[in-house]
């Protein structure tokens, strides 16, 4: 990494963009206008609807006799009760009645009886619908609560409910909670819009506009790393996300600041609970922000061939991004820590604690580092688009000679794990048989086989869907016994770290053997179907595409790890992931997938054979010693140096 | 100080052809003073094989090998001893050509004390004194022609590859651009030009290559060129030796 070159490359980009007049324009008018008039909007809001308020009387019309109604509507000063009689007499006009109320005659006595009368209660919506609806309603409470109160001592039974609520007091926000809230959920919102906009336009004008221009390959073409290059860019976007970003926050405290006196005790006090110097303390709280948007911003860029398909790319972009940032919408109290996790949520939520006061610290370290990972990862991706051939130039490299599958192999596995968590778990609940068997093939088969055709990679070759060695064939069978003690071992010594729930076995063990289903259709959707199935999609294609650019043992463990993932419990990770080694070192040496389809289906066969005729194996020493001998030899079989092959040999295999 | 392509051969996919090699076998050399041309038609595969000693594409096999250096291994050592220059690259808008030529000096690792005097000189050189700080969205098209000249070689690279430089531009650009390439090759720099203009080819090159489908069909000075096709023009040359491939063409 040079850090000459990657300054050189920011401080000219910077130069670049701030002579872009009108973006500067947009930046500076978006980053000092938008938060302020937001601010302002709301107290200009709050100003009018108190002034209405106070201002406003609420024209009621009482149809129907009750005294009750009468009194309760009379207490309050802002209401005007008016009767039908005397309504029309007094040269009120009808639109400016603001609420009819129809009670029945006999109101007063079924009340007083314990019955629920029907009460009609018609609101004008074209005049001042809220604030009279709420008068009513305040009114209504009260009664109802007077009423409850008053049967009550009929039967001399104290009111403990209605003592602890307190109606009035728990739920009314005083002015400067109001005032707090707003800017609690506004802010951390505004600001993220603000970052992601203000990234995004350079972002693309620094990569894909430059694609475009033709002035990207004299750049790719000059003595620095790709990857110099782009954090040259970054440093330029993460400058101008900071940039915006200190605007909005001067700009929002030197507006709360100018606020006349008499809008600030009409709207509560917008006063931002920060001063100058902790305004300038909450940017490394906005870093982890600005660093993630900058990072996703390149990739886009990096990915979009034209400014088209660029600006194509942003609108779900911001609007995925506000989705996230609404997380600060939820107390902090109703959140779980594992929020802390979720890129741009949780920057949202530490914004918010920041200016609530109820930043925590571990909270924003998790944040922070969950951002730079994401931004690191971001980066990787946006510097292999910029070297990649298809985007450089609109070519395609031939399939034949691809060598880099690991956008695909990763596409595929998050495809079927999500369809595995979604689709898998109702099909296995609905019927369990049919249910592995549609997770079988729909989920992992068809998916992985499909990648393959769509690779236009060569079927037999990448599955390595050769006729297996005799010595491979009789091996695999023979090691499976051993292979279900090794993992029942490994469980065990498991149990000692991360100790597996007994609901979970039993769980586990309901699911593999069903109630009421023969041990043969047990084995062919437990053993034979995954055996078939997982093979072709682990062994078969994802170890065969990924051997094409790493070596064996690397490729194995990669796939091992996937097939660990992939069951889905972090009790089964390790002894199937061991599995999946196992087989992929089968697959490597026999070069064949039918050994380790049948070492797979023998695995899970034993296993579910075990469990349903409930086989006490751990108290049969005999029985531990049979698996360990035909594993040994099996071991032996896969092991044992084989006969060099013969040039005429190999062609004999790769063609069929 | 030579550049070695050693049968390099790319290939590529398109729904229409299905895998199609756009270099097959491709092997030629170019000495320090030389002006090595790549003559053949559109889709020839001279510009896949320029962007290959560019290391902006690698080859599906066959190595190149500029000064010793692996385009494909060791890319950076080859990108600082090489100039590149297409017609249709373009510049920085909103920069002038000075600070364009101060950024490209920068990152290609020239010296940061001779960076201002290597400006000034190709300044001189090109005659473009009167734009230096001007910025380039208001150049004309020779002028940010000649910005991209300065541009390709602020460096000092001893290796030149020209990709169809002259495509797009008036007589007067063409002859300002072929009084640089004669002036690259006065300082003996090795020169990589490819072309399909004949007279192009003609005039500037000391040995000539006819590519055609990506696929190298003729190699020679020009006379042995003529002595080996029995024509004089190098447009009648170029039919002789592809009139093979011409005929399935058609």
């Amino acid at each position: 990494m040079s850090y000459s070159d990657i300054r050189t490359v920011a401080f000219k980009e910077l130069v670049d963009i701030s002579r872009d007049k009108l973006y500067v324009a947009f930046l500076l008018i978006g980053a000092i206008v938008s938060y302020p008039s937001l601010l302002l909007g709301a107290v200009r809001i709050y100003n009018f609807h108190e002034r209405l308020d106070s201002a406003h009387v609420t024209q009621v019309l009482l149809a129907g006799t009750s005294q009750l109604f009468s009194d309760g509507l009379k207490n309050d000063k802002s209401i005007a009760v008016h009767d039908p009689e005397t309504y029309n007499s007094v040269a009120h006009a009808p639109n400016n009645l603001d609420i009819l109320i129809e009670v029945p005659k006999d109101f007063d006595r079924l009340v007083s009886e314990n019955k629920q009368p029907e009460v009609v209660i018609v609101y004008n919506e074209m005049k001042n619908f809220f604030i009279d609806k709420a008068r009513i309603e305040a009114i209504v409470d009260q009664m109802q609560q007077g009423i409850r109160q008053e049967g009550l001592k009929k039967y001399a039974v104290s009111d403990a409910a209605s003592q602890e609520l307190h109606f009035d007091l728990v739920n009314k926000a005083t002015s400067q909670q109001r005032s707090d809230e707003f800017l609690a959920w506004t802010f951390p919102m505004t600001l993220i819009a603000i970052v992601a906009i203000a990234t995004l336009s350079p972002a693309l004008d620094l990569i894909t506009a430059e694609r475009e221009r033709f002035s990207l390959e004299p750049l790719l073409v000059a003595a620095v790393a790709r990857k110099d290059l782009i954090l040259g860019k970054l440093y330029a976007l993460i400058a101008i996300g900071t940039f915006a970003c200190l605007l909005t926050i001067l700009s929002t405290i030197c507006i709360i600041d100018s606020l006349p006196p008499s809008m600030r005790d009409f709207a509560g006090s917008f006063i931002l609970a920060v001063s100058p110097i902790e305004c300038a303390c909450c940017l490394p709280v906005l870093a982890p922000i600005i660093i993630l948007f900058a990072a996703s911003s390149l990739t886009m860029a990096a990915y979009a061939r034209n400014f088209q398909q660029g600006i194509a790319y942003a609108t779900p972009y911001i609007l995925v991004a506000l989705f996230l940032s609404g997380t600060a919408l939820i107390p902090l109290k109703h959140l779980p820590f594992a929020v802390y996790l979720l890129p741009v949520a949780n920057a949202a939520i530490c914004i918010r604690a920041f200016f609530t006061h109820e930043f925590n610290l571990a909270g924003f370290v998790t944040t922070l580092v969950t951002s730079i990972a994401c931004a690191w990862m971001m980066l990787r991706l946006a510097v292999d688009l910029l070297s990649r051939e298809e985007t450089l130039f609109f070519v395609q490299t031939a399939p034949r000679h691809r060598k880099d599958f690991g956008y695909p192999i990763a596409a595929l596995f998050v495809i079927a794990f999500l369809l595995m968590f979604y689709v898998g778990q109702v099909s296995t609940i609905i019927n369990v048989f049919w249910g592995i068997l549609v997770i079988q093939i729909c989920i992992v088969l068809l998916p992985a086989l499909g990648l393959l055709r769509w690779l236009r990679q060569p079927f037999r070759k990448t599955l390595s869907w050769n006729k297996a060695p005799m010595r491979m064939l009789i091996a695999a069978p023979l090691m499976a016994p051993g292979l279900v003690l090794l993992g029942a071992g490994v469980e065990y010594l498991q149990n000692f770290i991360l100790p597996t729930p007994d609901i979970f076995e039993k769980m586990f063990t309901d699911m593999i053997i069903p109630k009421n289903q023969p041990l043969w259709l047990t084995l062919l959707a437990v053993g034979i179907a995954p055996g078939i199935c997982e093979e072709i999609m682990f062994r078969g294609v994802i170890l065969g595409l990924l051997r094409k650019k790493w070596p064996a043992m690397r490729s194995c463990v990669i796939v091992a790890v996937l097939f660990g993932m992939f069951h889905m419990s972090s009790y089964r990770l390790v002894p199937t992931a061991l599995l999946g080694f196992i087989l992929g070192i089968l697959v490597v040496r026999s070069k064949s997938i039918f050994p380790s389809m049948l070492l797979h289906a023998f695995n899970n066969g034993i296993s579910v054979v075990i469990v349903a005729l409930s086989l006490k194996v751990e108290k049969s020493p005999g029985m531990i010693a049979a698996a360990i001998i035909c594993t040994l030899l099996g071991c032996w079989l896969v092991f044992s140096p084989e006969k060099q092959n013969t040039p005429a040999d190999d062609n004999s295999a790769t063609s069929q | 100080m030579t550049l070695q392509v050693n049968n390099i051969s790319k290939t590529f996919y398109d729904k229409k052809r299905g895998e199609f090699a756009a270099v097959d076998n491709v092997s030629f050399s170019c000495a320090p003073g030389e002006v090595m041309g790549l003559l053949g038609p559109n889709g020839a595969g001279k510009t896949t094989t320029l962007r290959m000693i560019g290391t902006l594409l690698s080859p599906d096999s066959g190595n190149i090998l500029l000064d010793g250096f692996d385009t494909v291994l060791a890319p950076e050592a080859v990108r600082t001893r090489l100039g590149f220059l297409s017609t249709d690259t373009g510049l920085y808008e909103k920069l002038t050509p000075r600070e364009i030529l101060v950024y490209f000096a920068k990152l290609s690792k020239y010296p940061a004390d001779k960076i201002e005097s290597r400006i000034e000189e190709l300044i001189s050189f090109l005659d473009i004194r009167q734009y230096a700080d001007v910025r380039c969205e208001k150049l004309s098209t020779g002028m940010r022609q000649k910005v991209s000249f300065a541009r390709s070689i602020v460096h000092d690279p001893p290796t030149m590859a020209f990709d169809e430089p002259a495509n797009g531009l008036d007589v007067i650009a063409i002859r300002a651009l072929h009084q640089f390439i004669k002036s690259c090759k006065e300082q003996r720099k090795c020169v990589v030009l490819s072309t399909h203009v004949m007279s192009e080819a003609e005039k500037l090159c000391d040995r000539i290559a006819i590519i055609h489908k990506g696929r190298i069909f003729a190699i020679g000075t020009l006379e042995e060129l003529r002595a080996k096709s029995g024509e004089h023009y190098l447009e009648e040359i170029f039919f002789a030796m592809v009139q093979e491939k011409v005929d399935e063409l058609l």
